[in-house]
C-alpha cells in the first residue's frame, strides 16, 4: 500500500497546477523553458501560458516618435514585430547617441550626456554640461570612457575618464582642433573604437584618428585611404568581430550595399565579396555586425525601413539570470510567426540577385541598433 | 503550536486577552485537529479572509485536500513565521535559516516537497509557496528534459509531433 500511495504521490509533479508550473518558471532562466516543456503534457502547457519573446537572439532596434514623451519601442527582425514598453526616455528633446548592450548614451544641448539602462529606467547624468562644444557624437570606451567629438566646422574632441569611484570627471577638450572645413565627416556613423585608437569616417572615404595616449593632438587626418572607389549615398563605419575596420556604403536608395574592409598594409578598401554569414544591422550611429542564429539573416546588411509598419505589441522588458524578454501584457494576440514575410529592408551580398530598392520605405524617426546578448 | 495541553490553553487565553489573537482548530482530511495560533493561521491568505469574512472560527476549518502529516508541516512554517516577527539583524537571519533547514528537508523528499507545495497552494501561503517553487527551479536548473523527470518522477507523455513543435519553436539555442 505504501509504495503505491508513494508512486502516486510522485507521479504528481506532473499534475502541478499550471499557476504552480507558471511561478517555478518565473524562477527560471528564459532559455530554460523549452526544456522544461520537453519535460511531460502538463509542464508544456504551462509554458505556453508564460509567453515571452527573447529579446538576446537578435540585434533590436530601439525606436520612439518622440524622445521624451513618446515610449520605447523595440523592433525584432526576427519577429517582425514592435514591442512598446512603456515609458518613454526620460530626456525630452535628447539626441540617441549610443549604444552598449543594455545601455543608451544620450546627448541634450551642449555636452549634456546622460545614461539609461534599457531594463530599469535609471537615468544617470553622466557629464555636467561645458559650454562651447556642441557633439555629434558621443561613444563610449566599454565602460571607462567617454569621448564626445564636434565635427561641424572643426573636428574637437572631448574626453571623460569614470574615475575609481565611480563617477565621471569633467570633459577634457583637446587644445588642438583639426580646422578643415573641406573635410565632411560621414553624419550619421559614430566613430568605431580600434587597437586603442579613435577613428571617424569622412564621407568621401578617408579617415580620421585620434589617439587618446596623445589627447592634445586631437582627430588627425590619415593620408590613406584616399577615397572609397564607389560612389555611395550614405557610409558607415564598423569594426569586425575579426577585429577590422570596415565600411558600408548604402547606393541612391539601396540600390546596391556594398562592403569594404581596410587593409591595414596597404591601408587602401577593399570590397568584400562575403559576409562569411554575419549580419549587419547599420543605418544609425551605432552599428552591429554579428553571427546571427538564423540561417536567412545570413550576409544581409539590414537597415531601419520599413515596407510596412511592423504590428506592436505592449510588453514588459523583464530581465531574469541577464536574460531579457518581451513579456507580452496581454496574452490575446496572436503567436502566429511567419517566417517568410519580414517588413525590414534588407540587402543580401553576393547573392547575385537585384534587391528591391526601399523607395516608398518608411523610416523610424528616432532609431538606433542595440544588442542585448550576453548582458 | 499549541497542543491542547492545559498550560498550553492558559498561554493561549492570557494571549487572546492581550492581543485579541484567537485560536484556531484546522482538521486534516483524515480527521486529526491542529489548534494553532490566528496569527499563524493568517499565514494562510485562505484562511484569513474566511476568519476576516467572520466564518466558523469556533468550528475550525476542516481541510478536505490535506493529509495530516502535510498539515503538521505547514504549520511548523506558519508558526515561525506568523508567530514572531523578526525586528533584530539576528532574529531575520534566524529565520531565514529556519526556512534553508526547512526547505532542504522537503528537497531530500520530493514527494513531500510536491504535497507541502500543493497544500501552500491551495491555502495561499505566499512565503511557503515561494520556497518551496523556488527549490523546485532550483532543481530543474542545468538539467535535461529526461534529468527533469528522473528527479520529480515524472513519466514522459509527450508524442513525437509534440517534441518536434517544441523544438521548432525554441528560438533560443
Amino acid at each position: 500500500m505504501e509504495a503505491i500511495a508513494s508512486t502516486s504521490r510522485v507521479r504528481g509533479w506532473s499534475s502541478l497546477p499550471t499557476d504552480v508550473l507558471v511561478r517555478i518558471l518565473g524562477s527560471l532562466r528564459w532559455s530554460s523553458h523549452p526544456n522544461a516543456a520537453l519535460v511531460c503534457r502538463q509542464w508544456r502547457s504551462a509554458v505556453s501560458l508564460s509567453s515571452f519573446y527573447p529579446a538576446w537572439i537578435t540585434p533590436l532596434l530601439l525606436s520612439t516618435a518622440d524622445v521624451g514623451t513618446a515610449n520605447i519601442r523595440y523592433y525584432s527582425p526576427y519577429y517582425d514585430k514592435n514591442f512598446e514598453v512603456h515609458g518613454p526616455l526620460k530626456v525630452p528633446g535628447a539626441k540617441i547617441c549610443c549604444s552598449t548592450g543594455r545601455h543608451l548614451s544620450m546627448c541634450v544641448d551642449q555636452s549634456l550626456v546622460f545614461d539609461i539602462d534599457l531594463v530599469t529606467g535609471a537615468l544617470v547624468e553622466v557629464l555636467p554640461p561645458k559650454p562651447h562644444a556642441l557633439f555629434n557624437f558621443v561613444v563610449s570606451d566599454g565602460d571607462e570612457r567617454l569621448f564626445g567629438v564636434e565635427a561641424i566646422l572643426t573636428i574637437k574632441v572631448t574626453s571623460s575618464i569614470r574615475n575609481s569611484s565611480g563617477e565621471w570627471e569633467d570633459w577634457k577638450l583637446t587644445e588642438y582642433h583639426l580646422d578643415l572645413p573641406r573635410i565632411r565627416v560621414s553624419p550619421d556613423t559614430n566613430p568605431v573604437h580600434h587597437n586603442g585608437l579613435l577613428y571617424l569616417l569622412a564621407q568621401d572615404g578617408r579617415l580620421l584618428v585620434y589617439d587618446p595616449c596623445r589627447h592634445d593632438n586631437g582627430f588627425e587626418i590619415l593620408d590613406k585611404p584616399d577615397g572609397f572607389g564607389f560612389k555611395c549615398e550614405d557610409s558607415y563605419l564598423l569594426r569586425s568581430s575579426q577585429y577590422e575596420l570596415m565600411v558600408v556604403l548604402i547606393e541612391r536608395r539601396g540600390k546596391a550595399v556594398h562592403v569594404l574592409k581596410l587593409n591595414e598594409e596597404t591601408m587602401e578598401w577593399e570590397k568584400v565579396e562575403s559576409l562569411h554569414g554575419q549580419a549587419v544591422f547599420t543605418g544609425s550611429l551605432t552599428t552591429i555586425i554579428k553571427k546571427p542564429k538564423f540561417k536567412w539573416m545570413e550576409n544581409k546588411v539590414f537597415l531601419p525601413r520599413f515596407y510596412n509598419w511592423p504590428e506592436t505589441i505592449h510588453v514588459d522588458l523583464v530581465t531574469r539570470e541577464g536574460e531579457m524578454a518581451f513579456v507580452p501584457k496581454s496574452s490575446s494576440y496572436s503567436n502566429t510567426l511567419d517566417a517568410s514575410i519580414t517588413n525590414i529592408w534588407s540587402y543580401e551580398l553576393g547573392c547575385g540577385t537585384p534587391t528591391m530598392e526601399y523607395w516608398g520605405t518608411e523610416r523610424p524617426d528616432y532609431s538606433i541598433w542595440v544588442d542585448f546578448a550576453g548582458n | 503550536m499549541a497542543s491542547g495541553s492545559g498550560a498550553a490553553a492558559a498561554a493561549a487565553d492570557a494571549e487572546e486577552k492581550e492581543s485579541g489573537s484567537r485560536m484556531i482548530t484546522l482538521t486534516s482530511n483524515e480527521g486529526k485537529a491542529f489548534v494553532v495560533t490566528e496569527a499563524s493561521a493568517r499565514q494562510s491568505a485562505t484562511i484569513r479572509s474566511m476568519v476576516d469574512d467572520g466564518g466558523c472560527v469556533d468550528k475550525g476549518f476542516p481541510l478536505p485536500n490535506v493529509d495530516s502529516k502535510t498539515l503538521a508541516r505547514v504549520i511548523q512554517y506558519s508558526d515561525e513565521h506568523g508567530n514572531k516577527e523578526p525586528h533584530t539583524v539576528d532574529e531575520r537571519a534566524a529565520l531565514a535559516k529556519f526556512d534553508r533547514d526547512f526547505i532542504a528537508e522537503l528537497d531530500a523528499d520530493k514527494a513531500f516537497l510536491y504535497d507541502v507545495t500543493m497544500a501552500a497552494n491551495y491555502l495561499h501561503i505566499q512565503g511557503l509557496l515561494a520556497l518551496t517553487t523556488q527549490c523546485v527551479a532550483d532543481t530543474i536548473k542545468g538539467k535535461t528534459p529526461e534529468e527533469i523527470r528522473t528527479a520529480f518522477g515524472i513519466e514522459y507523455d509527450l508524442t513525437a509531433q509534440d517534441e518536434k513543435e517544441i523544438k521548432e519553436e525554441d528560438t533560443h539555442a
